[in-house]
């Protein structure tokens, strides 16, 4: 069963020195590696904080600007079993270190 | 976990200083700001992607570029402007704006404070709260005094070069003492947490290490300067007893004293007697160097340390080497004359060194040693009045007890 955990707003990284920096992005290479090894990782990715909107009618405009904290920052997705284990693999996602916030979605069953 | 062959601290500064040079101190928060999104989208696309062939190139780009995109929301450039000074990944440039920016931080309109807190921040990538931590300093009262250095250097218009001639050697020292300035804050803070402490001293040195060996750097003095850093940091951890307290010269356990360092001191000394400069490290390395080959504190070259200590008053005259040079007498010639010198020196400069705590330890101990103990209880009890920190108090109320 695939799933996808939506980061949002981790806005503590402001703060940080480089070398913390440093060590949150061995966290998410650790998180990402994990994934790898346990032969669950599909996809994963860092999103630009542009939104661009196309209405029903065809107009497109800039936005909307969402608050930082419901900005999706990135995502990845991964197998698991079932929302269980889906929702411990999510737990040690490293955003959750930072201030950040977790929506875990999973695939539409039919 | 993965092994980065890049390291965030060292690339912050290069990039920093390259960005600031390329588009001015007035962006230098701008600057700063994309520097952190670089590493943020590092950190969000590196895992996915996997580490880039060269990481230091990507974080320049994505840097340059956040700065630019900023640059023209805020209409400091014209959308379609051509006029962006945006400049490929050249990892020579980037040292050298580094190197400029060290100047910079050196810059004559900068206190010593100021200087130090805006080289931790700018060139050794420390946080506002680990230099608050290092310097014994608040966070607030830290990054204050970083918002006011920079807008000083601003205001004084510094800039961007290679000091040129005869003003390079100037240069050179100001950059050589703020080092040394920077290694004594940490040497010296005496309470916080003994990581921070010997965090700063290692910071002093890496950057000596990286001021030497560029190409700007070559001087004796650097080396001399090299040499006494290490002296100084091969004993940081017997200055400490277990229960935190200091422990001074005479009582350290030299076992606890880093031979590695120690040996690497004489390589960086015997260097730095090349050509016929004697900075005032020169003469404070080659005491530190006597201390660090001596058994112990009663097998000490005296004689020699005197001499160098003879040198360093008269070269560099202060009050506080004068005070150093009162032990070194006293035990080449005896407590006597060290008693002697003492008197001269405080006679000679007696309102700074009345309230200067360590004359009076010097007092106390010269007179503790003639047996004196009353007269030395009275010169520590005077020297307790003007210490302001708690282990050094302590240090000295410990002492007070026990003559």
């Amino acid at each position: 069963m695939k799933f996808v955990i939506l980061i949002k707003g981790e806005d503590k990284w402001a703060e940080l020195s480089p070398a913390q920096m440093q060590e949150g992005l061995q966290k998410y290479q650790a998180f990402a590696a994990r994934l790898r090894e346990e032969g669950r990782y599909v996809d994963a990715e860092g999103l630009d904080a542009k939104i661009v909107s196309i209405g029903s009618d065809g107009v497109v405009t800039d936005g909307p600007f969402a608050e930082t904290k419901e900005l999706v920052g990135g995502y990845y997705v991964f197998t698991a079993a079932d929302w269980e284990e889906a929702t411990a693999i999510a737990k040690d996602c490293p955003a959750l270190q930072y201030g950040g916030a977790i929506e875990l979605r999973a695939q539409m069953s039919y | 976990m993965q092994q980065l062959e890049v390291s965030f601290r060292r690339e912050a500064s290069r990039i920093l200083s390259r960005l600031v040079s390329r588009f001015g101190l007035a962006n230098q928060d701008r600057a700063e700001d994309a520097v952190q999104v670089a590493f943020l989208r590092a950190m969000q696309a590196w895992p996915a992607q996997g580490t880039p062939p060269n990481p230091g190139a990507w974080l320049y780009v994505v840097a340059q570029n956040n700065l630019i995109d900023g640059l023209r929301r805020e209409h400091i450039y014209a959308p379609e402007s051509t006029d962006i000074p945006a400049t490929e990944f050249d990892a020579d440039a980037l040292d050298d704006a580094e190197l400029q920016m060290l100047f910079m931080c050196c810059h004559r309109s900068l206190d010593d404070a100021s200087t130090t807190c805006l080289i931790l921040h700018t060139l050794c990538g420390l946080s506002v709260s680990e230099i608050a931590a290092g310097l014994l300093s608040s966070s607030d009262a830290i990054s204050q005094r970083i918002v006011r250095a920079k807008r000083k250097l601003r205001e004084a218009g510094a800039s961007f070069s290679f000091p040129a001639g005869d003003q390079l050697d100037s240069a050179r020292q100001l950059v050589l003492r703020a080092i040394y300035l920077m290694f004594n804050e940490g040497y010296l803070a005496s309470s916080g947490e003994a990581l921070v402490r010997s965090d700063l001293c290692d910071e002093a040195i890496l950057l000596v290490e990286r001021f030497r060996t560029s190409r700007i750097g070559d001087a004796p003095a650097a080396d001399a300067l090299m040499a006494l850093l290490l002296f100084h940091r091969s004993r940081l951890p017997s200055r400490t007893a277990e229960d935190g307290s200091l422990v001074q010269l005479a009582d350290q356990d030299r076992s606890l004293w880093d031979r590695a360092r120690i040996s690497a001191g004489f390589r960086y000394l015997e260097a730095s007697l090349r050509g016929n400069e004697l900075s005032r490290y020169h003469i404070e390395a080659a005491i530190a160097g006597c201390h660090a080959r001596a058994a112990n504190f009663e097998e000490t070259d005296w004689q020699e340390v005197r001499l160098y200590f003879a040198d360093l008053v008269g070269k560099y005259p202060s009050p506080i080497a004068r005070l150093n040079e009162c032990v070194a007498v006293a035990m080449a010639e005896g407590t006597e004359a060290g008693l002697e010198l003492w008197r001269k020196v405080v006679e000679g400069d007696r309102r700074m060194l009345s309230e200067y705590v360590h004359s009076h330890t010097i007092h106390g101990w010269l007179l503790e040693r003639q047996g004196r103990n009353s007269e030395a209880r009275e010169a520590l009890s005077a020297a307790l009045q003007y210490t302001r920190n708690e282990r050094e108090k302590r240090f000295i109320a410990d002492w007070l007890a026990r003559l």
